[in-house]
């Protein structure tokens, strides 16, 4: 089959004058010469956004590529594997507005199949590259610039070359700084997404998941990944810091992947991730619950149930019921109504009467104010359990909604003609209206105009599930539903 | 002589009805009636796009009107001018008559170089409108050489008619930029670039329907799709940079598009009780977002630019083989996702032609990557269900080149992943075939791969030789992978000897004859004994009645085609059990083999 003998009849750069062998493994794969020298000072690193200009030539001098004729500086992310290893190693070592030739063996290049049709197999290439600017990588999810990473030392290559996924037990050395002052130097080991339990803010968190063993980087954390308004009293870090950490990744050992794993072992790491999250939810650290819970669903979700059957069939179901409803309780915090509909229609396809499923849904359907939708949700929640009084309660806000919707439309579409009909029917209407709020108030001795303002807040849901939650102590508007 | 605007109309409204050409165009190109001609613009247009479809029929009139339009285009206001056209191309239905009015569109087009970007935005939006509602070619499903039979569906000649002139009225647009000289350039820097996106947009559109859905196979048959393709490739080379970038940025713009709507959305919740002047508000603001670009658009963009043996300056040649393949992942699985075997074709040549690229045992750590299990995912929903018997072995043949490409650790964790996540039998039974090559591979090296030998080869083959069912199992059923599993361990006694045991299979042979030859064995027996007495009922005719009436009850599935079980008669039912016996025969026979070498005493070995 395949032979990869990098030794044999691939040939090699003849160095001139000026070139210098700046390839990490020293084996001639890898020249520079410098033509303008640079502005000095820092080099680019590993995940650097990284923009150039260049020309590249076989060594016929044929051109087959450049950015310079397109007029559009080139664009990539360095050390990623997004680039040949030449470029990789190569432009790692230039300053802001060095130019200079990178000569690359084809191993460093192209290798054995070159880059048909215009690079032929096995060639040495030559690139005439201009250095103009880098910027730090964004590690977030979002993308939202709130943990910008450079690294400080690459990892060495390995074969297996893994970055730690949430849920893995990770050993880290970090110096965290604030205006430039060392705040806490620690060597630690910990479950990488639980860093808030060892006063570590989240968006370390993230940095970690995307390094290697022996890797070293430094993130500027904003303050929505650090501290929060909260600061930390421990540390003296006042509130909306922006942080700088350094971190290095000494060892970590990834939990088995999903697809490695049987059902009844899935299940089992499902119910321990469960209860972590709800121990954070406690605590209110809503983003590491939420992706706790997201772990839960992903060792679950799409699993072949062949063969489950019994008790293991009920766990199973069990489990990822209360997967779906609890990431449904976060993403209605988040306001993440979409996410908040999928995950309860999911739960209800597990269990199709489930009253927090429904009750859940009620809420999203609420807050995009689909009031006919989410009446027949809270209706449903009510079937599951009668005495569920926010159920009963934002039904009747439903139809109240619904009820005013109506009559608004009446009013904007009747005619000219029917304006007395119409000042008749809203008279009508708002005696309708009061008696449907004598009939809310038949049913809770508490009611509060103000709950009408908009929804719920989710620790009084939370009370009406009996789940806990910390009991808030006021809100502001009056007396606090009592916990039943 | 007419001497107002009244008169003029008219005399030429007369002269529409009576169905006067001539004269008509006589008064038209009379210089000294050209005031006449503007002041009336919107009266006339209306009138003589109403003619010029009456006329489709008849060429020599259409020609008439034709140029009486092209006439208005050249004298009248071209604001007002462009209305009136764009009013008229948005009634037509799509035929001859809209492509006539494209011409006069693009001259008044012209005659407007100050505030072009804004017109030329909504003349392509009207044009986009009927290209939208061109019918898209029926799916034939042809294969090899049928595939030329394409090119003579009416769907596809009227599709290309279409875009050809369009293309041709994109023309002077482009030259106008290419033309221009760096410092023109700089100077209307925003113009050029509003003008190009707008066009780049387009494009793209087009290559989202109707191009994504034609055959842009290289072949010797001349193909105006092709032509078409090159053309608006040409296109985007002169007005685009860099083609990766370019894709980047739609892919960031589409992300941006999205948060905002949300964004808009979620605020418009946070209000209870919106009246209707805050949600008209909000609804304008939904309608202000920019438009997204069809991801199957840039799906196909990506097809044509890596999936052929073509080379575009504008691609650079810097990117690793093995970045490509992965970046372009998402966009295999959006293709492969779709239905229609033009499409899914796209997505199997696209994923071969990444993989050429790259050196073996190159390829890493991609089992851990979502984007990655999605489309191995959609590869096996095609190589199991795809109608086309050509594009279900072009994406079989994907796999062995894939595991060349990967390292031996991605080999192995490819292996065992694909063996856990397919149940399809004859898949699973491929899988295997592939499992063996892998581990023959492995041996032939100076020194063996550690995921091919000892503690790591046995997880695997803990998978391969395993009978869920234990002896109930259905082997006809399942008998693709049990050969697959028999066949392998055949191959591994044989040729890693106990003596050797470099694999350490032998160290297995006492699990596997436990969990798998034990109870295949008794299987075979029970399955033998079955088709016997079945054998016999069918020479006496009393299987038939039991067959008739699952034939009646039960439809089978192929492809999307629910068939019906044929009738059978008494001797095709021979056959088929005749056939079953044989498989059963096959097995054991092998199972024989197997259980032989594996007593033979070490000394009679050589």
């Amino acid at each position: 089959m395949e032979q990869n003998d990098a030794a044999s009849g691939i040939p090699e750069i003849s160095p001139t004058e000026g070139m210098v062998d700046i390839s990490k493994a020293q084996d001639g794969g890898l020249y520079k010469q410098i033509l303008v020298e640079g502005a000095g000072g820092r080099r680019p690193g590993t995940g650097n956004k990284v923009e150039v200009h260049y020309v590249g030539r076989l060594l016929s001098g044929d051109k087959f590529d450049s950015s310079r004729d397109r007029n559009d500086p080139f664009v990539f992310t360095l050390g990623k594997g997004q680039v040949i290893k030449g470029w990789d190693e190569g432009v790692a070592t230039m300053a802001i507005g060095e130019i200079a030739i990178l000569t690359c063996r084809s191993d460093y290049a192209y290798g054995a199949s070159g880059s048909p049709p215009t690079i032929p197999p096995n060639s040495i290439l030559k690139f005439e590259v201009e250095l103009i600017s880098f910027k730090g990588d964004d590690v977030t999810d979002k993308k939202d610039g709130g943990v910008m990473k450079s690294t400080l030392r690459d990892a060495p290559n390995r074969e297996d070359d893994d970055t730690p996924r949430m849920g893995a037990q990770v050993k880290v050395k970090i110096i965290g700084y604030y205006n430039d002052q060392a705040f806490d130097t620690r060597e630690l080991s910990f479950i990488l997404g639980e860093g808030s339990q060892h006063n570590i803010p989240w968006g370390v968190d993230l940095a970690i998941s995307s390094m290697k063993v022996d890797e070293r980087c430094r993130v500027v954390i904003k303050p929505e990944y650090g501290f929060r308004e909260a600061g930390n009293p421990e540390f003296k870090i006042p509130a909306n810091a922006e942080l700088d950490y350094e971190i290095e990744l000494i060892s970590m050992e990834n939990a088995k992947e999903n697809w490695e794993m049987s059902t009844e072992e899935k299940v089992q790491q499902a119910i321990i991730v469960k209860e972590k999250g709800t121990g954070f939810l406690k605590k209110g650290s809503l983003e590491a619950a939420y992706s706790h819970y997201l772990r839960v669903i992903k060792y679950l979700e799409d699993e072949s149930l062949e063969g489950v059957t019994g008790d293991k069939l009920a766990d199973y179901n069990k489990t990822l019921l209360a997967g779906y409803l609890n990431c449904a309780h976060c993403e209605l915090k988040f306001s993440d109504h979409p996410a908040v509909l999928e995950h309860c229609n999911k739960a209800l396809d597990i269990d199709k009467d489930n009253e927090k499923a429904h009750f859940r849904r009620g809420e999203a359907y609420f807050a995009l104010q689909d009031y006919e939708i989410a009446k027949k949700d809270y209706d449903a929640a009510l079937r599951a359990n009668p005495s569920n009084k926010q159920a009963i309660r934002k039904a009747a806000q439903c139809q109240q909604h619904i009820t005013k919707e109506k009559n608004r439309q009446k009013s904007l579409y009747g005619g000219m003609f029917e304006k007395f009909a119409k000042k008749e029917e809203q008279k009508n209407a708002a005696l309708d209206l009061d008696r449907e709020k004598n009939c809310v108030f038949e049913t809770i001795d508490d009611w509060d105009n103000s709950m009408a303002d908009g929804m719920m807040p989710l620790e009084q849901e939370c009370a009406a599930f009996g789940e806990a939650m910390p009991p808030r102590r006021t809100n502001g508007n009056g007396p606090v539903t009592p916990i039943d | 002589m007419a001497t107002t605007n009244e008169q003029f109309f008219a005399k030429i409204k007369q002269l529409l009805e009576d169905g006067n050409g001539i004269d008509l165009k006589k008064e038209l190109f009379d210089e000294t009636n050209a005031k006449f001609v503007t002041s009336v613009t919107w009266d006339l247009i209306p009138e003589l796009c109403q003619k010029l479809n009456d006329a489709a029929e008849n060429q020599e009139i259409f020609e008439i009107y034709e140029d009486a339009i092209i006439r208005c285009a050249n004298v009248c206001n071209p604001k007002e001018m462009l209305l009136a056209l764009l009013e008229q191309a948005d009634m037509l239905t799509f035929t001859k008559n809209f492509k006539a009015l494209l011409y006069p569109i693009q001259i008044t087009l012209l005659r407007l170089p100050a505030k072009r970007q804004h017109s030329l935005d909504i003349t392509l939006e009207t044009i986009y409108g009927h290209i939208k509602q061109l019918d898209i070619p029926e799916d034939y499903v042809l294969e090899g050489d049928e595939k030329a039979l394409n090119i003579l569906d009416p769907n596809v000649i009227m599709i290309c008619e279409i875009l050809d002139e369009v293309l041709n009225f994109l023309k002077p647009f482009v030259e106008e930029i290419s033309e221009m000289t760096s410092k023109e350039r700089l100077e209307n820097e925003a113009k050029v670039i509003h003008t190009c996106n707008s066009l780049t947009l387009f494009l793209f559109k087009i290559l989202a329907h109707p191009i994504v859905f034609l055959d842009l196979t290289d072949s010797e048959v001349k193909s105006q799709a092709r032509d078409c393709v090159n053309e608006i490739m040409r296109i985007l080379t002169t007005i685009q940079g860099d083609f990766h970038k370019l894709v980047r940025k739609f892919e960031d713009h589409n992300t941006q598009v999205s948060v905002r709507r949300h964004e808009i959305e979620t605020a418009r919740k946070d209000k209870p009780f919106p009246n209707m002047e805050d949600c008209d508000e909000m609804d304008d603001e939904l309608l202000d977002l920019e438009e997204q670009v069809p991801s199957i658009g840039l799906a196909c963009f990506q097809y044509i630019v890596h999936g052929q043996c073509l080379h575009y300056t504008n691609m650079p040649s810097i990117f690793r083989p093995e970045f490509l393949f992965e970046f372009n992942l998402k966009y295999v699985s959006e293709l492969l996702k779709r239905k229609e075997t033009t499409i899914i074709a796209k997505a199997v040549a696209l994923v071969k032609h990444l993989l050429l690229r790259i050196d073996d045992t190159s390829l890493s750590g991609l089992i851990q990557k979502e984007s990655f299990r999605g489309f191995f995912a959609d590869l096996s929903t095609i190589i199991i269900h795809c109608p086309s018997k050509e594009i279900r072995q072009k994406a079989v043949s994907l796999l062995p080149l894939f595991l060349q490409k990967l390292n031996w650790q991605g080999r192995y964790q490819f292996i065992l992943y694909s063996l856990k996540k397919t149940s399809h039998v004859g898949l699973l039974g491929y899988m295997t075939t592939l499992l063996k090559d892998q581990i023959n591979a492995s041996l032939k090296l100076p020194v063996q791969s550690e995921f091919f030998c000892g503690p790591k080869l046995a997880v695997i083959l803990k998978f391969v030789f395993e009978l869920k069912e234990g002896v109930p199992t259905d082997l006809l059923d399942q008998s693709d992978r049990i050969m697959g599993a028999l066949n392998l361990l055949r191959y591994l006694i044989i040729r890693d000897p106990k003596t050797k045991n470099t694999t350490g299979v032998w160290d297995m042979v006492p699990h596997i004859q436990d969990t798998f030859s034990k109870t295949l064995r008794s299987a075979l027996e029970i399955s033998r004994a079955h088709f016997k007495l079945e054998e016999d009922r069918a020479k006496n005719g009393e299987l038939l009645q039991d067959w008739q009436a699952i034939a009646e009850k039960g439809t089978v599935t192929v492809g999307d085609n629910p068939l019906m079980l044929p009738n059978m008669s008494p001797q095709e039912q021979l056959r088929v059990i005749k056939s079953a016996i044989f498989t059963i025969d096959l097995m054991e026979s092998i199972l024989c083999r197997v259980n032989e070498v594996i007593d033979q005493k070490p000394i009679i070995q050589t």
